[in-house]
């Protein structure tokens, strides 16, 4: 369970958003919708406790997460970045063992750290790839390996920055279908960053939706995502089709007329 | 794993290199020498060959051997500080400023020894120490990130050579000419004062560094991601500056600034064993003091019996290998 209290955050004298309180349960699932600079990754690295806000507290399992050394709050919170660097060095098995920082803090990895790596290679699908430098797999690969690396964390909580923007179609269902499994079955906790409404919608218990005129909004899918909201958070009419047999629900823009 | 295996190939060469070394080179010099008869002769006043061995060889080469290694221990560090390949104790100004102490020191004629060291091996320790603080405290206000890091290192040297210019230029012939000498850098230690007297700070320093490789190798896949798998980022990127100062202000205190070992060493070593930071600090500290012994053993048997500056052989046989690795990086795309 990871609690937002209050929290005032900005980059200049114009705060991004002042007080929002929300929390997010063991077993749910929150995706943080909106405009480009509503402040989505911002929200989601004040969770994870990098950056520290201007008033208000991330509260983890009772704790600020302010309070705890960057070991302990890493045991508790993984966090996936947005925009990998192509040319990060190690392997992709090298780098899935780095998320196991927080448990060996310099220690040299034993069998059960290779074997909790191992299956977060094969929950990715990474295992045919494992031992390729990280700059020549695809970007794709790139992405579930920094995924594969959070899982490797075994943190109760994972927050994710758009994970699903280098994958491809089978790749980004099957990405959301495991933070769907890991929600259900293991009870974590999931917060992701994306512009996918459509696979948010589907997949998330809950949605928070940034950049709207009256402020932060934040409820289930059925209550947020309706077409007057979406149109005021993004600026362009949004049209919403239920799929026949509860195949979810899909959200269109308007294109306008084809010229 | 592959990694590993290469890593243990280049530790136990590294190994059999250094004791080689230890044995080959005080055997080296102006004078032959009988290492049986030093060696049965150990501990006698009257016999040359054991004063000569004792006193002269062996600690020149365990000089090297320590210079080597924490100038090359150094440069690894910084390069995986700043993931950038160019980043050595040289480029961020530290062993500028170690030059810096000692020409100041030289300028205005101080002489006498604290702790078995000149005044102007402190001078020099000062001097790195204090650009390492400036350096870190600069780097701190920009988010202690790569590049500010590299930034202000770059232009804190540049101030430092600056200085050494302007106190050679105010200096007369003789002790011009000093300064030069000692900034082509050296290893002439007789005895063992000068080196038990840099062991502490080097023995400190190689610990700040050593036990820093996990997060040393996080660290290159990049500050965030780092801290978001529980490095302490700034933490750790003090201490080890802090570790790097006090290993370079050491060497430089006693050899001079000795260019390149803490580019060759490390690059090389990374194109044979791989990037992982933990395997190669030890192998930075072995071969790197490998590398100086070598390195200074030619230059004092090659123009016998003159002596050629070491510094000035490890730079020319460390420009045209740099070349080498710019070139050959063009393969690669990892900063490294």
């Amino acid at each position: 369970m990871i609690r937002a209290q209050s929290l005032t955050f900005g980059y200049g004298a114009a705060p991004l958003f002042e007080r929002l309180s929300f929390d997010v349960a063991a077993g749910e699932a929150l995706a943080v919708l909106g405009p480009n600079g509503a402040g989505k990754s911002t929200i989601l690295r004040l969770l994870a406790g990098l950056l520290v806000p201007c008033s208000g507290d991330v509260v983890l399992d009772e704790r600020a997460v302010s309070d705890l050394a960057p070991h302990e709050r890493a045991r508790r919170v993984a966090y996936v970045p947005q925009g990998i660097d192509p040319r990060m060095p190690f392997t992709v098995f090298e780098t899935v063992m780095m998320g196991r920082y927080a448990h060996l803090r310099g220690r040299w990895e034993r069998d059960v750290d290779r074997e909790v790596v191992r299956r977060a290679l094969g929950t990715m699908r990474l295992e045919a790839v494992a031992e390729r430098p990280m700059e020549q797999v695809s970007g794709g690969e790139r992405q579930r390996a920094l995924i594969a690396s959070a899982l490797a964390q075994e943190a109760p909580v994972l927050l994710l920055d758009e994970p699903t923007t280098a994958l491809d179609v089978r790749g980004r269902v099957e990405a959301l279908a495991l933070l769907d499994r890991l929600r259900r079955e293991e009870q974590r906790t999931v917060v992701l960053v994306t512009h996918d409404i459509d696979l948010a919608a589907r997949f998330c218990t809950r949605v928070l939706l940034l950049g709207a005129p009256v402020g932060p909004v934040e409820g289930t899918a059925g209550e947020v995502l309706c077409p007057e909201r979406l149109e005021a958070a993004y600026g362009i009419p949004v049209r919403v089709f239920d799929l026949p047999g509860d195949a979810g629900r899909v959200f269109v823009p308007e294109y306008g007329r084809k010229p | 794993m592959k990694g590993g295996v290469r890593g243990a190939v280049l530790l136990a060469a590294g190994l059999l290199a250094l004791a080689a070394t230890l044995l080959v080179c005080p055997l080296f010099g102006s004078r032959p020498l009988d290492l049986g008869r030093a060696l049965a002769e150990i501990g006698d006043p009257r016999s040359a060959d054991a004063l000569v061995f004792f006193q002269l060889r062996l600690p020149r080469v365990l000089c090297a051997l320590l210079v080597g290694g924490a100038l090359s221990l150094a440069g690894l560090a910084l390069q995986g500080l700043t993931r950038n390949g160019l980043a050595s104790e040289y480029t961020l100004g530290v062993a500028s400023g170690g030059a810096f102490g000692a020409v100041l020191a030289l300028r205005l004629g101080l002489a006498g020894a604290l702790v078995g060291l000149p005044i102007s091996s402190f001078a020099a320790l000062l001097g790195a120490g204090l650009v390492a603080v400036v350096v870190l405290g600069w780097a701190s206000r920009g988010g202690f990130d790569s590049g500010s890091l590299l930034l202000s290192g770059v232009t804190i040297g540049m101030i430092a050579s600056a200085g050494i210019l302007l106190v050679q230029y105010l200096s007369d012939a003789t002790q011009s000419h000093l300064m030069v000498r000692w900034l082509m850098g050296g290893m002439d230690v007789v005895g063992y004062g000068a080196l038990l007297g840099i062991l502490p700070f080097l023995v400190a320093g190689g610990l700040l560094v050593l036990l820093h490789g996990s997060e040393l190798n996080q660290l290159l896949q990049g500050d965030e991601l780092a801290a978001a798998r529980g490095v302490a980022v700034r933490r750790v990127r003090g201490a080890v500056l802090a570790g790097v100062a006090l290993l370079t202000g050491a060497a430089v205190s006693v050899a001079g600034p000795i260019g390149f070992v803490g580019l060759i060493v490390p690059h090389t070593l990374r194109l044979l064993g791989g990037l992982d930071q933990r395997r190669l600090g030890p192998l930075a500290v072995i071969w790197g003091g490998v590398f100086l012994a070598l390195c200074d053993t030619v230059a004092r048997t090659i123009l016998a019996p003159a002596e050629i500056p070491v510094g000035v052989l490890t730079a020319l046989l460390g420009g045209p290998f740099f070349l080498w690795v710019l070139g050959s990086r063009r393969r690669r795309l990892t900063p490294l």
